[in-house]
């Protein structure tokens, strides 16, 4: 009875002695396939760390997920809200842990980490040495050092920023939370050399096939003004057209446009399609929302597929959709919590 | 090698008995363990499961805030985003909002969010802290899904002057003290509390979750200041007696970061200041008896993100009048009326046109039967009326049977409807809120047996089993929504069984006192509504399994004492794929308690932490590791 007492006693106090509160401790490894895929940035909630990376293949169709914390024994902190592909590096901007994450983008290994920065949304490569970093807090631009992993200098821009293209040596940054314009920065100088006025909160922008910059504006938060699509002439730096929408409760996001340039897409609830000839927004869903929330869309650069997350009640793992040309699911697969930005990765392109 | 082994057995034994109603046994002030059916003054038993903090024990943690003294008596939960931070109760399988907190009939539940951080209240300032579950909160008002938390003063008659001066210094730039002085004659009693504290809170951790390798850290912008002052007076005539009391607070916080958060983070802070005042008068007729209460609570939130540039400053007020009043009908039937009336009135740059109110009236009564000594039935109807619209009324039922005698053994059985209204954040925050929101509703159940017995040379014995059962019906939750911005809907059912397990023994031999304690809690809080990977997961951050013990001994005037607490596996995403691990903490306190005359001092060192565990209780927000406090208390009185 001692003894069992004893043996009782001593693997209890194994059992709290051993006690840590680390998150689920994610150690299995994985290996990559080595093939063309997507990355999804699994934005995870505000506060919660439960972002993720996931990975889906276009060779075997199968989904990767958490492969930042497999990987690597951690995870990869709060709010991933965009994940990008240069050199094969992935840099993943983390919003709320203030830093990018960079890692090789066939091992997925760590091989780097840029803070420094404050609430960053998103990265544009200006050459194979730097990037720029908007902000969501700051109403400064970051200049990243890619290589060295260290911020070199900031632009003053008076706005926060968000979305940007790069297009003829200049950056076109758009002002987000609470803006309604679209800044011009020269790439050589690292100056802001224009700006023009869109609709309230510009979120999401392309480049189509003949140079015009489309920029979707949501309409504010709380739907305090139209949302729209203002079409920018990049040299004059002014609107040519506008597209308004008809609710102010519309929330349109997530502009995309097709590998030829002449073929939007949009989430508004449901995804639409929209030509840049067209005279006005789409009546029809090209994929109708049917209860699901979808969230990003990302279009694929060689090939007609699209590829939209659905984030389903923003707590429970979302999806990743893939539509053919027409508009027609053809696969899915689940993927973290509020599947978000997406990023392609191709070998030999 | 085998010696070493058995001994380091032997303490880890001794560390088995973790803490819950484990407490401090220096103090003389010690209120026997009773179980009333029919409290003095009035006619209504409350044969529900209730649980009382040891007033030693509240007496030994004078320089702690509530969120410490739960933690380590009653079985609660509480989350808490560090030391000194933002912290909440919760009961037995429930959330934040459904855990209320009365002090001296008072509610210090926020009308904007409906929860209370418990961070702000000092131990100081509650002589008695007794956890009420289920339906027994009922009595207190409605919308305790979990349970109500009832702090309360009380008055010492006969008290020509008692000084108490204390302080305390400890890890991490803790530095803290308080004061009180009491003075009282037959008819009088006056007491007046001060307590004040400052911390760094520049502990170190593990950072695992931000680089590539796990770095020690120090906690940054986690400086918290707390200063509190407390007066009350109490005067009986006859069959009389009329109190008031009156709590200013102002607090400074500053908000750490996540370690998921490189750099200072969002450099946020927090201020609070806070006026509660409450008078209340008694007196008994014959049979009958009236109670009136009258109080109010003003609060003032001022919260600054310097990075987001964003500042928030918001008021709320609550006025409170309450009455009830008792007839005894005959010796088998009492009977009880009462009447409620909460005003709240909030000020908030996120309300649109800045402010909101709420109006809840509340009538109801109970009826309680005693047939003999030993069995005794209480029924409880209750209306609320939030802005005069009427509701499905609250319920409960509860009916005690002593198995004995000697009433040292009972069995309880009590059923109950509840229904909790949405807060005002839930109704009018911009962005989100939603008028359209329905109450939630709560139906349980719980059963609960025990003993208590007690022998002449100072043995006591005691075991207490509890079982219950909820569902929670129409939850409401706040979820992101298409907007970009978070909503509220009523979109969760939620059931809850668990069971509950206390144990105490305790003794004297000679110059020697000693106890024992223990408990153990399963709780199984499961969606019964969602879509696939959510039906019949856990709750977020409710623990299946939580047990704790201690155990303590004095000798004279030394003391010392050792406690230990088990937290389970806790849940922190829908899907249950994500969980924070257990943990397991041990606690050692020693001292000396020493009287001459008229005075007294106490001094106790005090190790928490022992084994120095890494443990969070939010996702990403460290605890401290092992850390020490000294503390020094001189009293001048009786």
């Amino acid at each position: 009875m001692k003894r069992i007492l004893t043996a009782g006693l001593a693997s209890f106090f194994l059992l709290v002695s051993n006690c840590d509160s680390r998150e689920n401790d994610l150690s299995g490894s994985i290996c990559l396939p080595q093939g063309n895929g997507i990355f999804i940035a699994n934005e995870g909630n505000f506060m919660w760390g439960n972002g993720s990376v996931s990975f889906f293949s276009f060779d075997s169709l199968k989904i990767y997920n958490d492969i930042f914390s497999n990987i690597n024994g951690r995870p990869p902190g709060d709010v991933l809200n965009f994940i990008a592909v240069h050199d094969n590096r992935a840099f993943i901007v983390v919003n709320n842990s203030n830093k990018i994450e960079v890692v090789d983008c066939f091992t997925f290994k760590t091989t780097g980490v840029i803070t420094g920065l404050v609430s960053p949304r998103q990265i544009c490569f200006i050459n194979d040495s730097e990037a720029y970093v908007s902000s969501l807090y700051s109403t400064k631009i970051s200049v990243v050092d890619i290589n060295g992993y260290n911020v070199k200098r900031s632009i003053e821009t008076g706005k926060t920023t968000e979305a940007m293209v790069l297009r003829n040596g200049r950056v076109y940054v758009s002002s987000w939370a609470g803006g309604n314009e679209v800044l011009e920065i020269n790439i050589l100088t690292h100056q802001v050399t224009g700006s023009v006025t869109v609709g309230r909160e510009p979120e999401s922008m392309v480049f189509d096939n003949s140079g015009l910059l489309w920029v979707l504006c949501t309409g504010g938060y709380s739907g305090e003004f139209f949302p729209e699509i203002s079409v920018v002439d990049p040299q004059q730096m002014s609107v040519i057209k506008t597209f308004m929408f008809p609710s102010k409760q519309a929330y349109p996001s997530s502009l995309v446009i097709n590998c030829t340039g002449d073929t939007l897409y949009y989430i508004d609830q449901s995804v639409w399609m929209m030509p840049v000839n067209s005279a006005g927004l789409p009546q029809k869903p090209f994929i109708s929302a049917s209860g699901r929330t979808f969230y990003r869309i990302a279009r694929e650069p060689f090939g007609g597929r699209l590829f939209v997350t659905n984030a389903l009640d923003y707590q429970k793992k979302g999806f990743l959709l893939i539509a053919d040309s027409r508009g027609i699911i053809t696969d899915s697969a689940r993927t973290g919590i509020i599947p978000g930005n997406m990023c392609f990765r191709y070998r030999n392109r | 090698m085998k010696r070493i082994i058995k001994i380091s057995v032997l303490i880890q034994a001794f560390s088995c008995f973790v803490c819950t109603g484990q407490s401090s046994i220096t103090d003389t002030i010690r209120i026997k363990e009773v179980h009333i059916l029919a409290g003095k003054g009035t006619v209504i038993t409350t044969p529900f499961g209730s649980k009382e903090a040891d007033s030693s024990m509240i007496a030994g943690k004078k320089f702690s805030r509530m969120t410490d003294l739960l933690s380590e008596t009653v079985r609660v939960y509480t989350k808490r985003y560090g030391p000194g931070g933002l912290s909440t109760v919760s009961l037995r399988g429930t959330t934040a909002v459904h855990t209320t907190v009365t002090w001296n009939g008072l509610s210090l539940s926020s009308p904007m969010a409906g929860q209370t951080d418990i961070t702000l209240i000092p131990v100081l300032f509650a002589d008695r802290v007794n956890v009420e579950y289920g339906g027994a909160s009922l009595f207190s008002g409605s919308g305790s899904f979990g349970g109500n938390l009832s702090l309360s003063t009380l008055p010492r008659w006969n008290t020509p002057l008692e000084i108490s001066l204390s302080g305390l210094t400890g890890s991490f730039g803790r530095m803290s003290g308080n004061t009180r002085i009491t003075t009282g004659s037959g008819n009088f009693s006056y007491s007046a509390r001060i307590f004040s504290e400052k911390a760094k809170n520049n502990y170190s951790y593990l950072n695992y979750a931000l680089y590539p390798e796990p770095v020690k850290e120090r906690r940054r912008n986690a400086e918290t200041s707390y200063n509190s002052v407390l007066q009350e007076a109490y005067f009986r005539k006859g069959k009389s007696l009329t109190s008031a009391s009156i709590w200013l607070q102002k607090s400074d916080r500053n908000l750490p970061s996540s370690i998921l958060v490189s750099g200072t983070g969002l450099s946020e802070n927090q201020k609070d200041e806070s006026v509660r005042a409450v008078a209340s008068h008694k007196i008994t007729y014959g049979k009958m008896s009236f109670d009136i209460l009258a109080g109010t609570s003003y609060e003032r939130l001022k919260y600054v993100n310097n990075i987001a540039s964003v500042t928030s400053d918001n008021k709320s007020i609550i006025y409170t009048l309450k009455g009830s009043n008792d007839l005894k009908i005959s010796n088998i039937l009492g009977l009880r009326f009462f009447i409620s009336e909460e005003y709240s009135s909030v000020r908030s740059v996120n309300y649109e046109g800045g402010r909101k109110s709420k109006n809840l009236f509340s009538t109801g009564s109970a009826l309680s039967i005693t047939p003999g000594n030993r069995t005794a039935v209480t029924l409880l109807i209750r209306e609320t009326a939030p802005d005069n619209k009427l509701q499905v009324p609250d319920y409960t039922a509860g009916w005690n049977f002593f198995l004995s005698e000697k009433r040292n053994s009972w069995i309880r059985a009590n059923i109950s409807g509840n229904s909790r209204i949405p807060t005002l954040n839930d109704l009018y925050w911009v962005p989100g809120g939603n008028p359209d929101i329905r109450n939630e509703y709560c139906h349980s159940g719980e059963m609960n047996t025990g003993f208590n017995l007690k022998r002449g040379n100072g043995f006591n014995m005691n075991g207490e089993v509890s079982m219950f059962r909820s569902f929670i019906r129409d939850m409401i939750q706040w979820l992101p929504g298409n907007n970009g911005y978070w909503s509220p809907s009523n979109i969760r059912d939620v059931k809850i069984t668990g069971s509950e397990i206390n144990y105490g023994i305790s003794g004297r031999n000679g110059s020697i006192s000693w106890k024992i304690k223990g408990n153990m809690s399963y709780t199984k809080s499961v969606y019964m509504s969602g879509e696939d990977g959510m039906k019949g997961k856990q709750l977020i951050y409710v623990p299946e399994f939580e047990w704790g013990g201690g155990a303590g001994v004095k000798y004279r005037s030394f003391f010392g004492e050792i406690d230990a607490a088990y937290t389970g596996k806790r849940f922190t995403s829908v899907d249950n794929t994500r969980y924070l691990k257990p943990f397991a903490l041990v606690n050692f306190e020693t001292g000396v308690d020493l009287i001459e005359g008229k005075h007294g001092f106490t001094v106790r060192l005090k190790l928490e932490n022992l084994t120095d565990v890494n443990y969070e209780l939010v996702s990403y927000f460290p605890m401290q590791g092992l850390s020490y406090f000294l503390s020094f208390e001189y009293r001048f009185g009786k």
